[in-house]
């Protein structure tokens, strides 16, 4: 390149905008964004966590000891480092069935969102981009949905069913996705209006690709965003199911689980259910973080 | 006398305004009963007020709404039973609001591939050197080609929807306003663009605008609309001259400016 002329391609910031890859932009604003580094990080943490439990737990989580029951954690004037979070009523260590409880609570928390937002998506997008009768018929399946209580019918199916995890996980799967219904829905619904849909119609796309290839990645955002949120309320949903008893059955390791059983001692112990509930917390607040952080970062009204 | 391309015979299109089970059903008589004949070549302007049934209108001759009853014709052919992507051949759009009509997820090269795409046309490895011919045809910059929309102009946003309408070569463009979003400088370009676009490619624009000096500019012919009738038809210098219908008379009184041709800016008159 010379130095005596300018030509147009010379012009630095025009160039660089095309230079730098929308990847490379989009990683360097979500480094930026605080909310989304701190609950993304804590967040992979657990997740590391649940993969390499049976690495990290210092002991198995189903070994119990009688002789050994409510010991401390390490920070109370009794604890030992044998059992850095102590443990519960029957001697089992505290910290390997948090680190096991992990794995419970993400496998339910995803699994619940990626059947119900299967099912939420399909019904709020058909009944955005269709209308008519198509929406008046989703629009009463969606209230109907609402007009039942969750952890009501949550209990009776399960209750009727057994418990196990997988049953959990469809009872949740097929009970949370109204949300997602009705979100997808109304984005839809704005999206089909965009004239870019009406463009794509004049050029004679079949419906399936207009909704693959101009509705869905318009609504994409959304759809995140409530995944995140369905997340954390399956998380939640599991939890109080597993409190109730007709959650997850012991002795799996399950936050909710160790709240439930250790709610004898909440007065004496509070730590046996300060612990679990903390990390239940945690989890919950940094999946919403997260969340939060996704549809802040990808806004197309972002990209420049 | 040149042939007929669009046919329109009592097109009429309601729409029902209730929504629910229960409600009685209320009708909106958006066009009634609107015959027109768009000529090979010609550019014939829709103009009317705001909601007489314009873009109504244009929908149904561009197949994206059913009419409720009547019929519209392209080159003889029943519009319903033209195929859609030989319909798409045939007709194209250019929407007012470039905001809205360039998916905002894509990037310009892949927009105007689209059209390509759809149709399923042979030869692939052309696809990018034709989608740059077109570039350069409607006057946009290479460089846009991996570039959003939201990184370009108004104007800029309005060619990409020009060329996406046009890689195709369709005999048919509706231009449903497709200046009045823009900066009036960057009007006056839109409109060359189009003019110099329809002799290099042979095209007939239907051309819809509230602008009545834009109309005395592109339109070989007027037809006017109101409360969804076509109320007159004419040659524009006749209609400009010697409006027939009260509702014309009126309109042409009510521009702003006494002479219509000082709503446009100068290049226009010297272009
Ligand atoms: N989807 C719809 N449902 C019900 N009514 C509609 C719908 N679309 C348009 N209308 C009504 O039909 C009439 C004609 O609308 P249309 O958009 O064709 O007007 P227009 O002439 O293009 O107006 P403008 O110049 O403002 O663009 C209006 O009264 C409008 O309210
Ligand atoms: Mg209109």
């Amino acid at each position: 390149m010379s130095k005596t002329t300018v030509t147009d391609d010379q012009i630095p910031s025009a160039e660089k905008i095309i230079a730098t890859s929308p990847l490379y932009l989009l990683l360097n604003r979500s480094v930026r964004h605080f909310g989304m580094t701190i609950g993304g990080g804590v967040l992979l943490v657990i997740f590391l966590m649940a993969i390499f439990a049976p690495y990290l737990a210092p002991h198995d989580p189903y070994d119990f000891d009688l002789a050994n029951k409510y010991i401390s954690p390490v920070w109370a004037a009794n604890g030992s480092w044998e059992h850095i979070l102590g443990t519960d009523g029957q001697g089992r260590d505290y910290l390997s069935r948090i680190i096991f409880g992990a794995q419970v609570s993400l496998l339910i928390g995803f699994a619940a969102m990626l059947i119900s937002g299967v099912i939420g998506t399909a019904l709020g997008v058909a009944a955005g981009y269709f209308g008519g009768r198509v929406d008046m018929v989703i629009t009463f399946l969606i209230t109907t949905r609402l007009a039942m209580p969750v952890i009501l019918v949550a209990l009776a199916v399960v209750a009727l069913v057994g418990s196990s995890m997988w049953i959990v996980i469809w009872v949740l799967g097929l009970l949370i996705w109204d949300r997602f219904a009705v979100v997808m829905r109304s984005t839809t619904q704005q999206v089909r209006n965009m004239d870019y849909v009406a463009s794509a119609q004049a050029l004679g796309c079949s419906t399936a690709r207009i909704i693959m290839s101009e509705i869905m990645p318009n609504i994409v955002n959304a759809l995140i965003v409530v995944a995140t949120l369905e997340v954390a309320h399956a998380v939640l949903l599991e939890a109080a199911l597993s409190f109730l008893g007709l959650g997850v059955q012991p002795p799996t390791p399950s936050w909710g689980l160790m709240i439930s059983e250790g709610k004898g001692m909440m007065f004496f112990k509070p730590w046996v259910i300060a612990i679990p509930g903390t990390a239940l917390f945690m989890l919950v607040l940094c999946i919403n973080l997260l969340g939060d952080g996704i549809r802040d970062v990808t806004a197309p009204e972002n990209r420049n | 006398m040149s042939e007929v391309i669009i046919n329109a015979e009592n097109v009429v299109k309601d729409y029902s305004l209730s929504q629910g089970v229960f409600r009685k059903k209320e009708i909106l008589r958006a066009v009634d009963g609107v015959s027109l004949k768009v000529l090979r070549g010609e550019v014939l302007a829709l103009v009317g007020e705001s909601g007489c049934g314009k873009t109504t209108l244009a929908k149904i001759i561009l197949g994206l709404l059913p009419q409720t009853s009547g019929f519209v014709q392209l080159n003889g052919q029943l519009l319903n039973q033209i195929p859609r992507l030989k319909l798409a051949k045939m007709v194209q759009p250019v929407f007012q609001d470039p905001y809205s009509s360039l998916n905002p997820r894509k990037t310009i090269g892949s927009i105007i591939t689209l059209p390509l795409t759809v149709q399923g046309d042979r030869n692939p490895q052309t696809w990018e050197n034709r989608v740059r011919k077109t570039m350069d045809l409607v006057g946009l910059h290479q460089r846009m080609f991996h570039q959003y929309p939201n990184q370009l102009s108004g104007g800029q946003r309005q060619r990409v929807a020009i060329a996406r309408a046009l890689i195709n070569r369709p005999a048919v463009v509706i231009c449903d306003e497709p200046t009045s979003a823009l900066d009036v400088s960057v009007q006056s370009q839109i409109l060359n663009l189009l003019n110099e676009l329809r002799k290099e490619l042979n095209l007939t624009y239907i051309i819809i605008s509230h602008n009545l000096a834009v109309v005395e500019h592109m339109a070989s012919r007027v037809a006017v609309m109101y409360f969804g009738k076509m109320v007159e038809e004419a040659e524009t210098s006749t209609l400009f001259s010697q409006p027939k219908h009260s509702y014309t008379q009126k309109l042409l009184n009510s521009i702003l400016t006494p002479d219509p041709r000082q709503g446009i800016p100068d290049k226009l008159k010297t272009a």
